[in-house]
């Protein structure tokens, strides 16, 4: 694991006077001046933010404000769609990420993604779908391999449920079980980041609230970002939160605010922020 | 306190005669009727015209299997019409063996060529070219399917074989003189061989299978190529990951498509094999003939007792050989889905 925790502070804050704590001192990733496309469709804009080393940050807004493209940026997938174009900096462990000479698959392989839906492969054992980022990364040995499974399994707290038939399919398991086997595949690697998109749009109250749980319990050890529709999610698991809104139809989206969380959904700074946090806007 | 709207509430609260009136006695509406009698009779009309030729191959080869015996045709390999005689029944002069045989050695070269380039180009045009240059790729290959198989023929003939007439020679002295093996690739080459055959058989069959397998590469959910790219998977290591264990048992069943058309394809194969009837050849590179073939080389010429009806009985066996090659891939494709 790339040892972010050492990083020295970056000298001036990037986000202009807003972040509130000492916190920010240790840097997990910064991403300077970022501005998005789709062809000719400008999605973001002008996106400086800091997210603190072992924190979880939440990205809140409504739809289509540009948050998952954002998200999508921080390990260069948004680049994977046809026609995609990303400008800007994103400094992670002292590089920046779209540096030409810097190998996107590293980049992905370094930065630990969670989608919306889960996404296990469908013809893999649950043990196959959790040690994969590490069979990709030719990293381990054999034995070692059952470590990394066993360790993975148990930090996405699902070991307890899978681990008598670790060598059944991943899609017998249920909705949320996969969503935290698709967690455990993004730990396995012991990423830096952990980014999660929507982690459990597509999941009732209960598994949401283990996912809840798991990512507060896992936050110690990563830098977590999470794009979140739910505020009181946001709230839950959070302790910083950036709100991004789109001013009209067809303008890119940008962020309008960075604090800690308890400051954003208690006292904003800005009105945009303010009306939709109290729920009169999105 | 009115009652609620609804049948529940209508049978306890109002009256019992509302139930039954909501509920409509008798048969299907007239037109899900006429539906379904409109298509059992189309569908029965495919079943009944199958029904039909077989027993017409059968019938029409009822008077060599007679006269000759059943089971004698798959026993022999020797097809010499001129030592056919009314009254004599043996030895059956119209052993099919070898035709049996070229057929599956001719498909089998040709599968065995066409797979792989298959699925090849079928990634290239879902995974691998630049989406500009996609369409007329795929447009392409979909092309090679039009051309009509007596052309391949020709093309066999005039182009393909003088152009691996050198290869050929090559690999029959070398590979061609090693012990147990070489049986297989001895020599002398005419050209017209079963591995020409099978060349052009692969050529003909490989746009089949590369356009059903780029639907089937196509339909992998993009969430789950992003799964692999996401941890860090090299395009390749995406393909191998993502698309090709969903794809298995499409990729059995393009090829079955494919290989359908191989066992039963008749012009193309019957200029490029040379058309020797006589007996099982061991060499790749030595002519033969197929059951396919030999019906269409003889069957306007047939005047020796019961040579005809002979010709029947290899349609028949032909019928018999592609069905057997069916199920047997069907099964491969039901365990495949279980795997």
């Amino acid at each position: 694991m790339p040892d972010v925790a050492t990083e020295p502070a970056p000298a001036t804050a990037k986000v202009d006077g807003t972040i509130p704590t000492p916190e920010t001192a240790v840097e997990g990733l910064s991403i300077e001046k970022l501005n998005a496309w789709f062809g000719k469709h400008h999605v973001v804009a002008d996106v400086d933010l800091v997210a603190p080393a072992h924190r979880v940050t939440a990205l809140i807004g409504p739809s289509g404000c540009g948050k998952s493209t954002l998200l999508r940026c921080v390990n260069r997938m948004h680049e994977i769609v046809p026609g995609a174009r990303v400008e800007g900096r994103v400094m992670f462990s002292g590089q920046n990420i779209y540096d030409p000479d810097i190998d996107p698959g590293s980049v992905r392989s370094e930065i630990g993604m969670v989608f919306q839906r889960p996404n296990p492969f469908p013809t893999k054992s649950i043990y196959e779908n959790a040690i994969i980022g590490v069979r990709l990364a030719r990293s381990a040995g054999d034995r070692k391999l059952d470590e990394i499974a066993e360790s993975a399994l148990r930090r996405a707290q699902l070991w307890d449920e899978v681990k008598d038939r670790l060598n059944k399919p991943a899609v017998s398991l249920s909705g949320g079980q996969q969503q935290r086997l698709c967690i455990a595949r993004a730990v396995a690697v012991d990423p830096a980041l952990l980014l999660m998109d929507e982690p459990c749009s597509a999941l009732d109250p209960i598994a949401t609230f283990k996912i809840e749980e798991l990512i507060r319990e896992i936050a110690d050890q990563y830098t977590v970002i999470i794009v979140t529709h739910n505020m009181q999610q946001a709230t839950r698991v959070s302790q910083f939160t950036g709100f991004m809104t789109i001013e009209r139809a067809g303008e890119p989206g940008r962020l309008v605010e960075f604090g800690a969380t308890d400051q954003i959904f208690g006292s904003p700074a800005q009105a945009a922020t303010e009306a939709y946090v109290s729920g009169r806007v999105g | 306190m009115p009652p609620p709207a609804g049948v529940g509430g209508g049978i306890a609260a109002s009256s019992v005669r509302v139930a039954p009136t909501l509920l409509k006695r008798g048969r299907p509406r007239i037109a899900d009727r006429i539906f379904g009698t409109g298509v059992s009779i189309t569908g029965g009309i495919v079943l009944v015209v199958i029904a039909a030729m077989i027993v017409f191959l059968v019938l029409e080869g009822l008077p060599a299997m007679q006269h000759y015996g059943f089971f004698s045709f798959i026993t022999g390999s020797r097809w010499t019409p001129s030592t056919a005689f009314p009254n004599v029944s043996h030895p059956n002069p119209y052993g099919i063996l070898q035709f049996i045989y070229g057929t599956m050695l001719t498909s089998i070269i040709g599968m065995i060529i066409a797979v792989p380039l298959a699925v090849g180009a079928a990634l290239v045009i879902t995974e691998v070219a630049p989406p500009r240059i996609k369409g007329p790729l795929s447009g392409l290959v979909d092309l090679l399917a039009a051309v009509p198989s007596v052309v391949y023929g020709f093309w066999g003939i005039f182009a393909l074989i003088p152009a691996i007439k050198p290869v050929v020679d090559f690999l029959t002295t070398t590979l061609g003189t090693v012990p147990v093996i070489g049986v297989a690739f001895q020599g002398p080459f005419f050209g017209v061989s079963y591995f020409s055959a099978g060349l052009v058989l692969a050529i003909m069959v490989l746009p089949i299978i590369a356009a059903v397998c780029r639907e089937v590469f196509r339909s992998t959910p993009r969430n789950e190529k992003e799964a692999a790219l996401a941890l860090g998977a090299t395009r390749w290591e995406m393909i191998r990951i993502a698309v090709l264990p969903r794809a298995r048992s499409g990729i059995v069943g393009a090829s079955l498509l494919g290989l359908g058309r191989a066992l039963g394809e008749t012009i193309a194969v019957t200029m490029v094999i040379g058309n020797a009837v006589l007996h099982i050849n061991g060499s790749i590179f030595s002519q033969g003939a197929t059951m396919s073939s030999v019906i269409a080389n003889e069957f306007t010429e047939a005047t020796e007792p019961f040579h005809l009806s002979a010709l029947f009985v290899v349609g028949f066996w032909l019928l018999i050989v592609a069905l057997i090659v069916n199920v047997i891939a069907r099964l491969v494709v039901r365990r495949g889905v279980a795997l």
